[in-house]
């Protein structure tokens, strides 16, 4: 028992305070009371030894002068993106023990995950929404670095590794984004990969490298996982210390410089305690308002299986790919994927040798501002274009169809309650006659048809859902004949039909002891019938032929969960 | 700074509350509710892949025998039924002490096809694990009569439109052939199904066109010999026919193959639709087809 000959005390007694004045290298117990109790730093400050001494605190700064701990300033951004950094490294651990990285088993790990796993929906709710914020912050981050012109000498290589550590964000949130294995993550990489494609000469051979072979399939899920959970994590780590080294040497750019007449502040936050406890209390705020988010007003979906055979109606890259799909839009995919994206990136990266203003003053900065504030808003609409609501040819048929009853998704016939939809057969009928003078549906040529639909359906029994529904397929038949050219004098028929009982009655009835225990299911189809046009000449000429498309939901009693509600829709 | 560890103290402890809070209050209503909508939306995958898989042999409402007469076992009653090739779930037979449950029997019989019939072994046909589930979720929920009026009435119709899409036999009276077996081979090949699928000409439909089996240059699509490589005879042939080579050519792809036959695989069994004297009128028959 090794006891300091300065110690007082012999024995047990002075064993306990030499291992007690171990837990206290730098600071004394003592002084560490004082600290959490508010007291004033005594002169010289003890608590600075802790920067020198501890590898956690050597990390941080001393002290922090006061402009730059203004919220309105950095608006801790930087800090921000760190704490999203660490919350989805957490949440991912927790979802790599359920998560499984094979086609066969992927999906059924997720399922299993939000289904069985305790906590295990909130967990895979915060790491979805936590990778969409932080996304977000880092592109904040960027924006508030670039109006305060914090990228100026001498912190142009913080603004270098900055950019990377962007890459890195989006690429982390791509290859996450494939991982569920359900239709929205196998499309939206699928665009992605095939944009890598479309690189002139190494194009290929990087989608090839992307992907383990010639499809999204097994090797990409693998090579995306093995990325996702290793290889960009450890490039972000190492990246965010060589930012964060340099950021602490070079000290955050000062908010004195922005003004013609402002004076730098004397004022210095110490760190620890104010700085210290401050954080945390930030940590523990955000922790919380996330987990309380998550849990009740946000739902990450898991849409049906991936299928390679069959592609979706809408397919959308995720929300920081919009720009980029919007400007594929706009015409050839190298010229707009490759050239003007690229352009803009690399611009981005040389921005502090390309601004040669050496000056931080937002008065010498006019120039740079406003091209700031313009390319925000060209950002955001070009982002806008990029929606599948915008620029896409519309077809009506397959418009009406996939808005009632969709082969993914709800669609607004489930979205009605289930038992608000009628339970005997009703066949709903709408012709419109495109083509004639008048505007609009004429009477007469829309309505229930009584020879299909069940004899004992009655008008009073339907619900009020259901009859906006059909007010609702009126509307839209007329719009979209008037939209499509080629949606000649439509006849749209809407048949909502029950399919299976629910059979609760017979408990000797083996099958139901092995099958769900209570099945109610309804059919909803919509068919549509028009007159096909064809074009000649520039003209589109009528034909005799009609066609036809017909497409069937079956909608079940807990098809639908509402956010944060444990009931099913009622 | 206390303002701060005040705060801090707090959040800690309402963080703990929440989550306490979801883990015992919320969890399992909400494990209950994602489940349930996770079976509803199975069911609802498994229709469409009912539909498009298994409806064409055993009806859209499971009510058996399919377009053109597949002969294909109803599935809506599973308990107490029996049709060609189905066993009756029951305690008597040994099929519940292998399988346990009713629903493990389906999945077992959709994954793993029934010898010696027309049920194809879906899984090696490229069928994934979670539509098989769905599937079976599906044909448990018909059970038992649950199937409403209006679906049988919906499904005789869509029998009716799918009967009326695959090409019929020649409508006209044709005079009947010299040969009386060869006659009777003709209206089993036409009233049996095999019209379903092979047509008495080059052409390839589902399976191979039949014209010239028989003859010394042989069918277009495999010559002289059948798909497993034997020499045509009359025995080879009436065993081909018995017991088939896997599966029925169903799904979108069925024409695509480059013999003309189904993508999913050669001719199933026709053991439970024609037996052996059967067999032999229709190789009667189709010795009269020349190219």
């Amino acid at each position: 028992m090794a006891v300091s000959p300065e110690s007082k005390r012999g024995g047990l007694g002075g064993w306990l305070t030499e291992v007690g004045r171990s837990f206290f290298p730098s600071m004394g117990a003592r002084e560490w009371r004082d600290t959490l109790r508010g007291e004033a730093a005594p002169r010289p400050n003890p608590r600075m030894r802790v920067h020198t001494n501890s590898f956690w605190y050597h990390i941080r700064p001393r002290s922090l002068p006061e402009e730059a701990t203004a919220w309105y300033y950095t608006m801790g951004l930087g800090w921000m993106s760190f704490f999203f950094f660490v919350l989805e490294a957490i949440t991912g651990l927790f979802l790599m023990i359920y998560y499984s990285p094979s086609p066969n088993e992927a999906y059924a790990s997720m399922v299993q995950i939000m289904n069985d796993v305790p906590l295990g929906g909130l967990m895979r709710n915060i790491h979805r929404l936590g990778a969409h914020f932080m996304v977000a912050v880092v592109i904040l981050h960027m924006l508030r670095t670039y109006f305060t012109a914090s990228y100026k000498a001498p912190r142009q290589f913080i603004w270098f590794t900055g950019m990377i550590l962007l890459l890195m964000t989006l690429l982390l949130s791509f290859s996450g984004y494939l991982l569920p294995w359900d239709q929205l993550a196998f499309w939206a990489v699928t665009i992605g990969s095939s944009m890598a494609d479309a690189a002139p000469g190494v194009g290929p051979a990087i989608g090839a490298l992307l992907r383990g072979g010639a499809e999204i399939g097994a090797g990409a899920l693998l090579r995306f996982y093995l990325l996702h959970i290793f290889m960009l994590p450890m490039l972000t780590i190492i990246l965010i210390s060589v930012h964060y080294y340099a950021v602490r040497k070079q000290e955050i750019s000062p908010i004195h410089e922005l003004f013609v007449n402002k004076k730098p502040t004397k004022r210095k936050i110490p760190f620890l305690p104010d700085q210290v406890f401050f954080e945390l209390a930030v940590i523990l705020i955000l922790t919380f308002a996330f987990i309380f988010i998550n849990n009740f007003f946000w739902d990450a979906k898991l849409e049906s299986h991936a299928n390679a055979l069959q592609t979706p109606q809408h397919t959308k890259a995720p929300w920081y790919f919009f720009w980029l799909q919007g400007m594929l839009k706009l015409g050839d995919k190298i010229v707009w994927g490759l050239g003007v994206a690229g352009i803009v990136f690399g611009a981005l990266f040389l921005l502090p040798y390309i601004d040669r203003n050496p000056s931080r003053r937002f008065v010498d900065r006019k120039f740079a501002l406003a091209g700031g504030i313009i390319s925000l808003i060209v950002f955001v609409v070009v982002s806008y274009g990029g929606l599948p609501a915008f620029g896409i040819q519309k077809v009506a048929s397959n418009e009406i169809a996939e808005h009632y009853v969709p082969v993914e998704g709800e669609g607004i016939v489930m979205e009605i309650p289930f038992d608000k939809l009628p339970d005997k057969r009703l066949v709903y009928q709408v012709y419109y006659n495109s083509k004639a003078d008048t505007e609009g549906l004429v009477a007469g040529e829309y309505g229930i048809d009584r020879t299909q639909s069940d004899p004992g359906l009655r008008v009073e029994d339907l619900s009020p859902e259901t009859l906006e529904l059909l007010a609702e397929l009126r509307h839209d038949v007329v719009y979209w004949a008037d939209f499509d050219q080629r949606f000649v004098r439509p006849l749209v028929t809407l048949t909502i039909e029950p399919w299976l009982y629910g059979q609760i009655d017979d408990p000797n009835n083996l099958a139901l002891k092995t099958a769900a225990p209570f099945i109610q299911q309804k059919r909803a189809t919509i068919t549509m019938s028009w007159t096909t046009v064809k074009e000649e000449d520039g003209q589109l000429v009528e034909q005799a032929e009609k066609s036809t498309y017909t497409q069937t939901k079956y909608i079940n009693r807990n098809g639908i969960v509402e956010v944060g509600k444990t009931e099913p829709h009622k | 700074m206390t303002k701060n560890i005040a705060i801090s103290l707090l959040f800690t402890v309402a963080t703990v509350a929440l989550l306490g809070y979801i883990w015992f209050g919320q969890t399992s209503d909400r494990l209950v509710a994602t489940t349930q909508r996770q079976d509803a939306q199975q069911l609802e995958f498994g229709q469409r892949n009912y539909e498009q898989y298994c409806a064409a042999c055993h009806g859209l409402a499971g009510e058996g025998a399919g377009p053109q007469l597949k002969s294909a076992p109803p599935l809506n009653s599973l308990q107490t039924g029996k049709g060609p090739g189905t066993e009756a779930f029951t305690t008597t037979n040994g099929i519940q002490k292998k399988y346990g449950s009713l629903r493990n029997y389906v999945e077992a019989m959709i994954t793993n096809g029934i010898r010696g019939t027309a049920m194809p072994a879906w899984k090696q046909q490229g069928m994934r694990d979670d539509q098989i589930r769905a599937i079976a979720a599906y044909v448990m929920a018909m059970q038992g009569g649950a199937v409403s009026p209006v679906a049988k009435s919906v499904a005789a119709e869509w029998n009716a439109t799918e009967t009326a899409k695959i090409p019929t036999p020649v409508a006209t009276p044709e005079p009947p052939l010299d040969d009386p077996q060869a006659n009777a081979g003709r209206d089993l090949f036409r009233g049996r199904g095999c019209v379903g699928c092979h047509n008495v000409t080059d052409k390839p439909a589902v399976g191979p066109g039949l014209a010239g089996l028989f003859t010394p240059e042989g069918t277009v699509a495999y010559g002289t010999v059948l798909p497993n490589g034997e020499e045509v005879n009359d025995a080879t042939v009436l065993e081909w026919i018995k017991v088939g080579g896997g599966g029925p050519g169903v799904g979108p792809d069925a024409n695509d193959s480059p013999t003309g036959g189904g993508e999913y695989g050669p001719m199933p069994a026709q053991a439970g639709v024609v037996n052996d004297e059967e067999i032999g009128q229709i190789i009667a028959y189709l010795k009269t087809l020349t190219r």
